[in-house]
């Protein structure tokens, strides 16, 4: 009779401690998924691809931004574009002091900004298009969610 | 780290411990109506062991240890109380071998390697000595439980699958050669209809990898492997290019090359007619599934009961068909469980993809943890007659030493791939 009860509290035990297991590495897994989210949230914009050309973006995608950006064909890019017409490292794009900069890097078909091509650097505001190659970039702003 | 953080980390692994140890006294209560210190040794040895490699890697900084090594840790106890109750001690005792010898090799790995990145100077090394073992399976390779699969190497008691091990060296020689050429790989030049595909040179690789699929599945008859194969590298290949023409290409080539296979090769006809229609065979090749769907349905919700079940019925219920004997003797809840530890185990081994910094990290982790979710999916859905019904160990629950190390090792690898200080810094 005993036997038959402690049985079945064992059983019944061990079913519900891996459940709690279960419930704790949720919970852990939450708050690492939460932190994550924190450290993603964008303060300065986001890039909207307004047209893709042959690159590995997609119309309409929409990329957040670091303070310091990247752009160009090699995967060391913090965005990179994989497209022909994009040189390995074609443009820096900076968000200091509330003000964003785009930078060319020497690139082979070089930075346009709204229609017009960037020599070395040029302040650009939300709203602006930025081209590189066959790539259209529409700078706005973060979401604040 | 505060203390009381660690000390919760440290938690889940210690529970991973407990959970073995009360389920081997259920089981001796169950068997013998008593039980003593003896019955307990072997969950005792787990439950050190993994608190030892738990302790280790978080003092090394290994945040992500935190969940990935408890979960991984929690299925093999589970396996290791099945290797006990279905196969005896003998059985029982192979397995903690094979386990301790994981758990020290996930620890080697993240500690003595000084970053995963190395192994991506020598993927051409790997992807040869996977080979090698393989071709030597096609001469030598042996067949000691009469699956009509000749998988095994060497002799007597020390057998082992060269086609697990395969698995993490292919994944390592994919993320080498993805990270050199996925630039021209997303390109995309050639036209044919809506599909880019990329030129003719670069192709040659995916035709390859097809290639060494179907022969895999036509010489060596091992369709789950051939799946496995297959679909790693497309899921990796995705992430590389993020282009979908290839998934769609690669797919429906797979899809050919089983058509093909299920008319003339028998054993994968064989499969697929006991998979659509086991009960009209339930005396030759269906009566693996349907004695398993009997002993997976008399579990019920809450199950027999750990020794009180009869998953005796399923033949080799201790390997394969693992989770017909636990669905039988923990019911659907037992099950459950296991299925979201999976579920976690995989969630957070694209997690560590998606935050790794560097692309062959990034190439390698979800090759690995798509080794780990391939596997899972296609002998779950085998033993529930949701596919056809192929022999691949269930990760880290199945008995068998070669497949419990290679998930060690991948374990280990996505930890080093997480990050922590190992001891070089």
């Amino acid at each position: 009779m005993t036997l038959d009860i402690s049985i079945l509290v064992l059983r019944t035990g061990i079913i519900v401690f891996l459940f709690l297991f279960l419930a704790q590495a949720l919970f852990l897994m939450r708050r690492d998924l939460q932190s994550a989210a924190v450290r993603h949230v964008e303060r300065g914009g986001r890039l909207k691809v307004m047209e893709s050309g042959a690159s590995n973006l997609s119309k309409g995608d929409s990329l957040p931004l670091l303070a310091v950006n990247s752009l160009g064909r090699s995967p060391g890019n913090s965005l990179p574009i994989i497209d022909d017409s994009i040189s390995g490292d074609h443009l820096l794009l900076s968000y200091d002091g509330g003000v964003w900069r785009v930078e060319d890097l020497g690139s082979t078909n070089g930075t346009y900004l709204n229609g017009q091509r960037v020599e070395k650097a040029a302040a650009l505001a939300y709203g602006d298009i930025l081209q590189l190659g066959r790539t259209k970039l529409k700078l706005e702003r973060p979401n604040l969610d | 780290m505060t203390r009381a953080r660690s000390l919760a980390q440290l938690g889940l692994a210690a529970q991973a411990g407990l959970l073995v140890v009360a389920s081997l006294a259920l089981l001796a209560l169950v068997q013998g109506g008593s039980w003593t210190l003896g019955d307990l040794t072997p969950g005792l040895i787990f439950a050190s062991l993994l608190l030892v490699a738990h302790s280790a890697l978080l003092l090394a900084g290994y945040g992500a240890a935190e969940t990935l090594l408890p979960l991984g840790g929690v299925l093999s106890g589970i396996g290791l109380v099945l290797a006990y109750r279905l196969g005896g001690e003998d059985l029982g005792n192979h397995q903690l071998l094979w386990i301790a010898l994981g758990i020290g090799l996930a620890l080697a790995l993240c500690l003595v390697l000084r970053d995963a990145a190395q192994l991506r100077r020598h993927k051409y090394t790997w992807a040869l000595l996977g080979l090698l073992l393989v071709t030597l399976t096609f001469a030598l390779g042996r067949d000691p439980n009469q699956s009509g699969a000749r998988l095994w190497l060497g002799a007597g008691p020390l057998m082992f699958q060269p086609s697990e091990f395969l698995k993490v060296m292919l994944v390592i020689f994919f993320a080498g050669y993805l990270e050199e050429n996925r630039e021209i790989m997303a390109r995309g030049r050639l036209s044919l209809g809506f599909l880019k595909l990329p030129p003719l040179a670069h192709l040659l690789p995916l035709a390859l990898m097809w290639l060494l699929s179907m022969l895999v599945l036509m010489i060596q008859r091992d369709f789950g492997a051939a799946i496995l194969f297959l679909g790693v590298f497309l899921a990796m290949l995705y992430v590389a290019t993020s282009r979908v023409s290839y998934l769609l290409a690669g797919s429906g080539a797979f899809l050919g090359g089983a058509l093909l296979a299920y008319r003339w090769v028998g054993i994968v006809e064989l499969r697929v007619d006991a998979w659509l229609d086991p009960w009209s065979r339930a005396a030759g090749h269906g009566y693996q599934t349907i004695q398993g769907l009997i002993s997976l349905a008399s579990g019920g919700l809450f199950g027999s009961g750990l020794g009180q079940g009869r998953p005796d019925f399923v033949p080799a219920s201790y390997t394969d068909l693992v989770l017909a004997a636990l669905g039988e003797e923990m019911g659907f809840l037992g099950t459950l469980a296991v299925i979201v530890i999976y579920l976690l185990l995989v969630h957070r081994g694209y997690r560590i993809a998606i935050a790794a910094n560097r692309p062959f990290d990034r190439l390698l982790a979800t090759g690995l943890t798509t080794v780990l979710a391939v596997q899972a999916l296609t002998i779950m859905g085998g033993t529930l007659r949701l596919l056809p019904l192929t022999g691949i160990p269930l990760p880290f629950l199945s008995y068998g030493g070669s497949s419990l190390v290679t998930n060690f090792a991948i374990l280990g690898l996505l930890l080093k791939i997480a990050g922590g200080r190992g001891l070089h810094v």
